[in-house]
């Protein structure tokens, strides 16, 4: 009888291996990866702060925002990117944080246990993008591009082909992942202003939007411990946070995830 | 059960210190008088305190330079690094920029800086004679012709010829390895001018 137990558990942990490689979270990476080998080889010129593919060029909001607000001047070319790229994120809410951004490999490995989301979240994201535009305009300066992870990771990687220095970015990079494991706090969902600023902006997005199937969806915490946001499906009601990472879909042990392409009522 | 040891420092006090630290740091970090850096600025560049007020730093400066003449400071902002390579004044750079930081020039008359020689450190100036190194010469009669010799053999540069291109600096045969020794390091560095051409 014991014997049999054993040998039950032993091949069902046969079966559940640990590493294992998942769908969503491959072609997620990839994306990421291919995004950079487009840039890196010319096909699109520019970084995450300004691309140009073909004659459209897509500049990163927050970052036009702080030159506005820093140099006193507006630049008509670069405003239509940071448009362009305000309607992406309309149409694709915070994508940009689970899709591109590099620092989502290495920040915000699953929620952090005994933290939870700041308690009036979306007034502390107004407050950080705003002490970031104002920290511009007092400065004179576009400060946050300073330590802007995903800008941070462009410029180690145009350095290190051109012969400069990486080590600003291992060392900027450093320093987020000790005070993420100090705080207990995740960067990507309290601290980033890129992400708090996306998603404000999201909060208008009609398309993309995760929803669960009512009749099949029995309340639980799978997804929210899946969810790098910490959001749950069955709870919350604002997901303006969403970055459509989608790994809720293979956390659900009933299927019950489904992403809606188009909602306009 | 095992309890946990009194320490003099608990964790919620040490963060407290190392926050309020670092958030005292950050603010004189922000507040703190804008300085006019030494660095060179890449050709087209408006004055340094404007110049960081519009850059964003993408580095498409850099990569678009072909000479590899840019590089990034460890804030990000591009500066000309004549250890690398030197300026054609091609003005990819310039095209390249999305922001009005850098504008375009005219090559003819556009100046980055002016080259300096340091006598300590040059061949030709500690061995005195008409033959030896003359690298940074050759280099520069291709381009500007700024650098010239004097009877002795030693060289000399002409302010009003250079315009601080940095070819002289590339070539220089000296280490650029410096280890915080000043008898060490390139012979001929690029001082920036406050006026610089459009």
């Amino acid at each position: 009888m014991t014997t049999r137990i054993i040998s039950a558990t032993k091949s069902k942990r046969r079966k559940k291996s640990r590493f294992q490689l998942k769908l969503w979270p491959t072609v997620r990476f990839f994306f990421t990866i291919g995004f950079f080998i487009l840039i890196g080889t010319d096909i699109w010129n520019g970084s995450t702060c300004v691309v140009d593919i073909g004659p459209l060029q897509i500049a990163c909001p927050l970052g036009v925002a702080q030159l506005i607000a820093a140099s006193r001047k507006i630049i008509p070319a670069l405003l239509v990117g940071a448009l362009v790229s305000l309607g992406l994120i309309f149409f694709f809410g915070r994508a940009f944080c689970s899709w591109i951004c590099p620092g989502r490999w290495i920040f915000n490995r699953g929620p952090v246990k005994n933290s939870k989301p700041w308690k009036y979240r979306a007034w502390v994201q107004r407050v950080i993008v705003g002490g970031v535009v104002g920290a511009a305009f007092v400065c004179h300066n576009p400060i946050f591009c300073t330590i802007c992870p995903a800008g941070v990771v462009c410029r180690g990687a145009i350095a290190a082909g051109n012969g400069g220095s990486v080590f600003p970015t291992i060392g900027w990079y450093t320093m987020l992942v000790g005070a993420e494991w100090a705080t207990g706090r995740s960067w990507c969902r309290d601290m980033c202003p890129l992400g708090a600023a996306f998603s404000r902006i999201s909060r208008w997005n009609p398309f993309l939007k995760i929803r669960r199937a009512e009749e099949t969806c029995t309340p639980c915490v799978a997804c929210q411990r899946a969810c790098p946001e910490g959001l749950n499906l069955s709870k919350d009601t604002d997901f303006s946070t969403c970055t459509k990472c989608l790994e809720c879909i293979a956390a659900c042990p009933r299927g019950a995830v489904n992403v809606e392409l188009l909602q306009i009522k | 059960m095992t309890k946990q040891p009194d320490s003099k420092f608990s964790r919620r006090e040490f963060l407290r210190i190392a926050g309020g630290a670092s958030s005292v740091g950050l603010l004189y970090w922000l507040l703190r008088p804008a300085q006019a850096s030494a660095a060179l600025l890449p050709p087209g560049a408006q004055d340094p305190i404007s110049f960081k007020a519009i850059c964003i730093r993408c580095g498409k400066c850099v990569a678009a330079c072909e000479q590899k003449a840019i590089n990034f400071d460890e804030a990000g902002f591009p500066f000309m690094d004549a250890l690398q390579g030197w300026c054609d004044f091609s003005g990819d750079c310039t095209q390249a920029c999305p922001t009005a930081a850098l504008l375009p020039f005219n090559p003819d008359i556009a100046k980055i800086g002016t080259a300096v020689i340091d006598t300590d450190r040059c061949i030709a100036w500690n061995l005195n004679c008409q033959l030896c190194c003359g690298l940074c010469i050759h280099v520069c009669d291709e381009l500007q012709q700024a650098i010239y010799r004097d009877e002795d053999g030693n060289p000399h540069i002409d302010p009003a010829r250079c315009n601080g291109c940095g070819a002289c600096v590339t070539i220089c045969p000296r280490s650029a390895f410096t280890d915080g020794n000043p008898k060490r390091g390139k012979a001929v560095s690029i001082q920036s001018v406050n006026s610089i051409g459009l």
